[in-house]
């Protein structure tokens, strides 16, 4: 045996692994299998009575000819298809470059004069072995002067993100950490996949109802609709599969507009798995043309800090809010880590988290992050916020909170997330007006490797010496937020 | 009983095993852990393992008729029988995800429940599942018969109708990648 052969033996002898059988279901599969047996054993006399019979023999035969006919006439060809819609995802999981490219139609919307947008070109590459990303991101913006497409492309390549404004035709640089790399192409990946496959859970209801045939490619079509399980809208999804090898070589995804007649959102024209990757994709060379608001060189730090804020000034106070990240955790409740500043205030930060405890009350930091509830729906669940812990970069402290729900949690919250409720604790001084946001639901933890790799790792993203607090832990938090929950539900 | 005479006795078995259950049920007997410890090395997971064992005899019921081989043909058919059923299991219903998470949560409370007794086998455990469930199923299958039923080149080769040289190559290929993600 060869080296890697004998360092993984190595490996698994050191490993207690109960693989002994349970006799009980040894015995009670054993009667599944007598019960099988007794019937084919019927069955067999059945048709040896059949046979034994010259008129009934004659019937039996009539009965296997038409059935085989029958069988012909119906079944399309022989052959079963090797891959189906179904296998599609595992394909896609197994992939380490993705790769697709197509339309971006903006169904539903028009110019001003009722014509159709201009569709937006697509090239989105997914590097998983390295880490590398190229994503193109549109929008629209509806103003006086009509609908202005927006298009922006992200290029992530090592310790750099390179941004590209194909409005204002520039280019921003950024440097960003392993952790925040990390979580970029989490999120890329989850969105390529919804991208894809709308809803992977609803590729089960996809029938094939055809054949085409692309550059001398046989492709099965598949199509099916796939349902918003809060909102009830509709999206119908259409595959071009090659069955032998499962790839794909188109995709058309359509969606209902106001006059309810379907219309083409996106399309993709071709959709690869670990193919090569062109040195073009990922080589962040500036367009011609375009302008530098900087370079590699003094590109900005980008922060952690994507989950959204709020702020507020007058003559007293200069307020700000700001959710570094959420996640949520297998019970339902939530980890925020947050911060807030009173620019005017002289009270220095660390006073607020002098003497706080794990599982104990928040921070009274100028505005507090009390609680949560679930984002676009009605509900009469609160999220009730506890301190975990703190953490401090460059002077700036983050707090980090776990907010348990006093009730059942709504399957809504992970497409709509959470809205944050806050309180200013300024004394007297009120604050004339506030304005609401939300947070997303954030990366699902279920195990302590997910815990440790993304709610630690963003501890020690927002630590000077780059390490999470030690009494955080997996088990820490969910033992915690069950008493609460327990506590909450009394 | 001699080697030779338990052999001659097995075929006799599988012979008779076609139209008398109580045979059927010998054979089921003799090789029932054989097939589920196979399937708990794939899926890490005793109840899917369970479930797989039963598919697997099920189907063995169905077309043992149809199996012409000796006794050395059926320990492979039956390899080969519970190879399909897992790598459908796993291909049909997306569950090498699911599987994963399932590993991890079952490994999780292990980890927890050991973490007081510092039990450093259910930290590895968790990482050769986790390592093992994102190879290909056919490597999968490959890494289960080589490391957990002892088979040889040969034998697999045989089993999975390739040759030595090619599966040589893919247990090699497996190696590398779990050494990678075991970081041993």
């Amino acid at each position: 045996m060869d080296d890697n052969g004998k360092q993984f033996e190595y490996f698994v002898r050191g490993i207690n692994f109960d693989d002994n059988p349970d006799y009980n279901h040894r015995d009670k599969l054993e009667k599944d299998i007598l019960a099988v047996l007794a019937k084919q054993t019927q069955q067999q006399e059945t048709w040896r009575i059949i046979m034994k019979s010259p008129i009934t023999k004659l019937a039996a035969a009539a009965v296997i000819i038409i059935a085989v006919a029958l069988s012909i006439i119906f079944l399309n060809k022989s052959a079963t298809p090797a891959y189906g819609i179904t296998d599609l995802p595992e394909l896609f999981e197994q992939a380490r470059v993705m790769h697709i490219q197509g339309w971006q139609y903006f169904a539903g919307h028009r110019m001003p004069n009722g014509e159709k947008i201009q569709p937006v070109e697509i090239d989105n590459w997914i590097d998983l072995e390295n880490g590398r990303s190229r994503y193109t991101g549109t929008g629209l913006s509806i103003d006086k002067d009509g609908v202005r497409v927006t298009i922006g492309e992200t290029i992530l390549a090592g310790q750099y993100e390179m941004y590209l404004n194909h409005n204002e035709r520039d280019v921003t640089f950024f440097k960003i950490s392993d952790y925040q790399r990390m979580l970029n192409m989490h999120y890329k990946l989850n969105l390529m996949g919804s991208q894809i496959f709308g809803d992977i859970e609803q590729l089960e209801n996809f029938t094939r109802v055809g054949e085409e045939t692309i550059d001398g490619i046989e492709y099965d079509i598949w199509e099916g609709e796939v349902v918003h399980s809060v909102t009830k809208y509709t999206w119908r999804y259409k595959y071009w599969l090659l069955p032998s090898t499962g790839v794909l070589g188109r995709l058309q995804a359509w969606t209902k507009v106001d006059n309810e007649q379907w219309e083409l959102d996106y399309e993709y024209y071709r959709i690869d798995r670990d193919v090569d990757v062109p040195e073009w994709v990922f080589a962040m060379d500036v367009p011609e043309g375009y302008a530098l608001k900087n370079t590699k060189e003094t590109a900005t730090p980008l922060e952690l800090g994507g989950g959204g804020g709020c702020g507020y000034g007058d003559e007293q106070c200069v307020l700000s809010l700001k959710t570094r990240i959420s996640f949520t955790m297998s019970d339902g409740s939530v980890i925020l880590g947050w911060c807030s500043l009173d620019s005017k205030s002289q009270t220095p930060q660390e006073e607020f988290f002098e003497g706080l405890e794990f599982g104990g009350p928040l921070p009274e930091l100028p505005v507090e992050i009390y609680g949560l509830r679930p984002g676009g729906i009605t509900s009469d669940i609160t999220y009730v916020g506890y301190h975990l812990a703190c953490t401090q970069k460059a002077g700036k402290l983050t707090e980090w909170s776990v907010y348990v729900p006093d009730g059942r949690v709504p399957a809504s919250v992970k497409q709509f997330g959470y809205d944050v409720l806050y309180r200013f604790n300024l004394g007297e001084h009120t604050p004339k007006w506030r304005i609401g946001y939300t947070v997303d639901h954030g990366i699902l933890i279920e195990t302590t490797k997910e815990f440790d790799k993304w709610v630690l790792g963003a501890m020690a993203e927002l630590s000077d010496d780059g390490k999470a607090p030690e009494h955080v832990t997996y088990q820490n938090v969910l033992k915690l937020s069950n008493q609460l929950h327990e506590a909450l539900s009394k | 009983m001699d080697d030779e005479s338990k052999v001659a006795n097995e075929g006799q078995l599988i012979a008779n095993a076609r139209d008398n259950p109580s045979a059927f049920v010998r054979l089921y007997r003799r090789h029932y852990d054989a097939v589920f410890r196979y399937c708990v090395h794939r899926l890490f997971d005793r109840h899917m393992a369970e479930d797989i064992t039963g598919e697997v005899f099920l189907k063995v019921v169905e077309n043992l008729r149809h199996f012409k081989g000796d006794e050395k043909q059926f320990r492979s058919w039956l390899y080969r029988i519970a190879t399909n059923a897992v790598n459908d299991h796993l291909r049909k219903t997306d569950r090498r995800g699911v599987l994963l998470k399932g590993a991890c949560r079952q490994i999780d409370s292990q980890v927890a429940d050991c973490q007081s007794s510092a039990e450093p086998s259910t930290e590895r455990l968790a990482l050769l599942r986790e390592a093992v469930l994102s190879l290909k199923p056919r490597y999968q299958t490959i890494i289960t018969l080589r490391f957990f039923e002892n088979l040889k080149l040969t034998e697999i080769a045989d089993l999975l109708g390739s040759s030595d040289g090619t599966i040589r190559s893919q247990l090699a290929r497996a190696l590398a990648k779990l050494r990678k993600k075991l970081k041993i």
